[in-house]
């Protein structure tokens, strides 16, 4: 579905991703791993087609990266939707949630009035989110809540390709997990196709199929899930990844 | 054991009258931790902003806070300066918020040492070169000449953390230190900060959502919702025999983080 060749990113002549190379077949969920620094925003800018790559190609569905053209961007969009970390910055301040919802129908749809409300609704009620908060601004939200309402504002055009950027890492640990949940749950419901860009390993079990990790722009391994806690197999990279929790696991054991 | 800093009965009020911080007490003992856990609005930023005399204007605050026999309340602006920093340090979770952006790091730490003691330039540069190759900062030179931006959020919070200790202070206040961090600087930040409380006699209030990392640093825990302290104790007490519900779903997701290693359940 989603293929990325010898994807080369420099920004000011410095070299920010070398020599990507994946694919994502439909259905699919990847994890892409790494620390800050190690290009996996600069990544999901390049597929959201917010910068353009210096050399190598994106295909979706077969199709090239946009670059000219509202007309192209607009069927990027329809199928490719992102949801950041919590910066309080995606929403528009100044609407109500309501018409922050509805704007991707408008532009992405042809549902009339009645049609948009009801769609709003549904993907109000399926993040978990009250029906009376719509009337509010943005501002009004808690974090968990804005999340929530960013996924459901991504998923409102039902994208083929749903990318999270760090989409838990500012909640806290509980509405972490939540989140988290709330993704499987939908992932089995609509057969979302998933990216989910994150630092954190012990998140992935259960939500990706497949980890990608990525250290200081370069490709370091790919591998199943399920080979995750296979220390003889993981590169040692990936290991000490896994191992910068293992003190505190230490310790919480003991206590317990 | 003697008792460094005193908390009673701290309530923090909005102008509308709405409690945030309700009736929280507790204390702070010479070279331990005290972690200080909830989730975000729970009142728990409001309280060690308190302890700083740093509350936003438009927040009515009443309790009691005592350091060493001192009522913080009723001190004068001046004592302050030389407490703050002084005797109270403190690091928050965006460091290049809290740095100068436009003055270099150097320049911040010789300002601050100068307002507070009567030193050389150049000795306190050597000084906060010390403090620097302390948090485990490679090259301290160009750490000193390089100004916030340059410099990565984990090199920053080592920076603010050099800086708060600069002045041997008996308090360090840490508010989500590691929490903007990927997990393998968070790691390293709070080794480090382990290691900085078992070296001298400093104690620590230590806030943060993560009952995890309170595990490993923490002497004593408090566990705040909705402004209050539900429940405290030694980490030993709270973490094998939470009382509260909210503490031991936080125990219970602190648990089930390791249960993947045998079995996956995607496959």
């Amino acid at each position: 579905m989603l293929e990325i060749q010898r994807l080369y990113k420099e920004i000011h002549g410095r070299p920010i991703l070398q020599d990507i190379h994946f694919g994502i077949e439909d259905g699919e969920s990847l994890a892409i791993v790494g620390e800050s620094g190690s290009g996996k925003s600069t990544l999901a800018q390049l597929i959201m087609a917010l910068k353009q790559p210096t050399s190598g190609h994106i295909f979706f569905d077969g199709r090239p990266l946009p670059s000219k053209g509202i007309s192209s961007y607009r069927e990027w969009y329809r199928d490719i939707q992102i949801v950041f970390q919590n910066t309080g910055s995606t929403l528009n301040p100044a609407m109500s949630l309501f018409q922050c919802l509805e704007e991707p129908l408008i532009h992405f749809t042809r549902y009339n009035r009645a049609e948009r409300k009801h769609k709003v609704l549904e993907y109000w009620g399926k993040v978990g989110l009250n029906e009376n908060l719509l009337r509010n601004r943005p501002g009004k939200l808690s974090g968990g809540q804005y999340q929530r309402a960013c996924l459901a504002k991504a998923l409102l055009t039902r994208p083929k390709l749903l990318i999270c950027d760090e989409m838990v890492s500012n909640l806290d640990v509980l509405l972490q997990q939540q989140m988290i949940e709330l993704l499987i749950s939908i992932q089995k419901e609509q057969g979302l196709t998933l990216l989910f860009i994150t630092h954190d390993l012990t998140l992935l079990p259960g939500l990706c199929s497949n980890i990608m990790v990525l250290k200081e722009g370069k490709q370091v391994e790919l591998f199943s899930t399920s080979a995750l806690y296979d220390e003889a197999e993981r590169d040692p990279y990936t290991v000490s990844l896994l191992n910068s929790s293992k003190m505190f696991e230490t310790a919480w054991n003991q206590l317990t | 054991m003697t008792t460094l800093l005193e908390v009673k009965n701290l309530n923090i009020r909005n102008k509308e009258g709405q409690s945030l911080v309700h009736n929280s007490s507790f204390s702070l003992e010479t070279g331990k931790t005290y972690a200080l856990i909830g989730e975000s609005g729970s009142g728990k930023t409001l309280t060690s902003k308190a302890i700083l005399d740093m509350l936003p204007a438009h927040l009515q605050m009443s309790g009691d806070i005592v350091l060493q026999g001192e009522h913080l309340q009723q001190l004068s602006r001046k004592r302050w300066r030389s407490i703050r920093g002084g005797q109270i340090g403190a690091i928050f979770q965006h460091p290049e918020q809290a740095l100068h952006p436009s003055i270099p790091i150097g320049r911040q730490f010789v300002d601050l040492m100068r307002s507070h003691l009567p030193v050389s330039r150049y000795e306190a540069e050597k000084q906060a070169k010390k403090m620097l190759s302390q948090v485990l900062l490679k090259d301290t030179s160009h750490v000193m000449s390089s100004y916030a931006h340059e410099l990565s959020g984990g090199m920053n919070q080592r920076v603010m953390i050099a800086m708060a200790l600069l002045l041997k202070p008996k308090i360090l206040i840490a508010d989500e230190p590691t929490s903007a961090l990927d997990v393998k600087t968070q790691a390293e930040i709070i080794f480090l900060l382990k290691e900085l409380i078992l070296d001298t006699e400093m104690s620590m209030l230590f806030i943060t959502h993560d009952l995890l990392i309170s595990g490993y640093l923490a002497d004593t825990i408090g566990v705040m919702r909705e402004g209050k302290i539900i429940e405290q104790g030694s980490k030993e007490n709270i973490i094998s025999a939470p009382e509260h519900e909210y503490t031991q779903e936080l125990c219970r997701h602190c648990s089930q983080r390791f249960l993947g290693k045998g079995e996956i359940p995607y496959a």
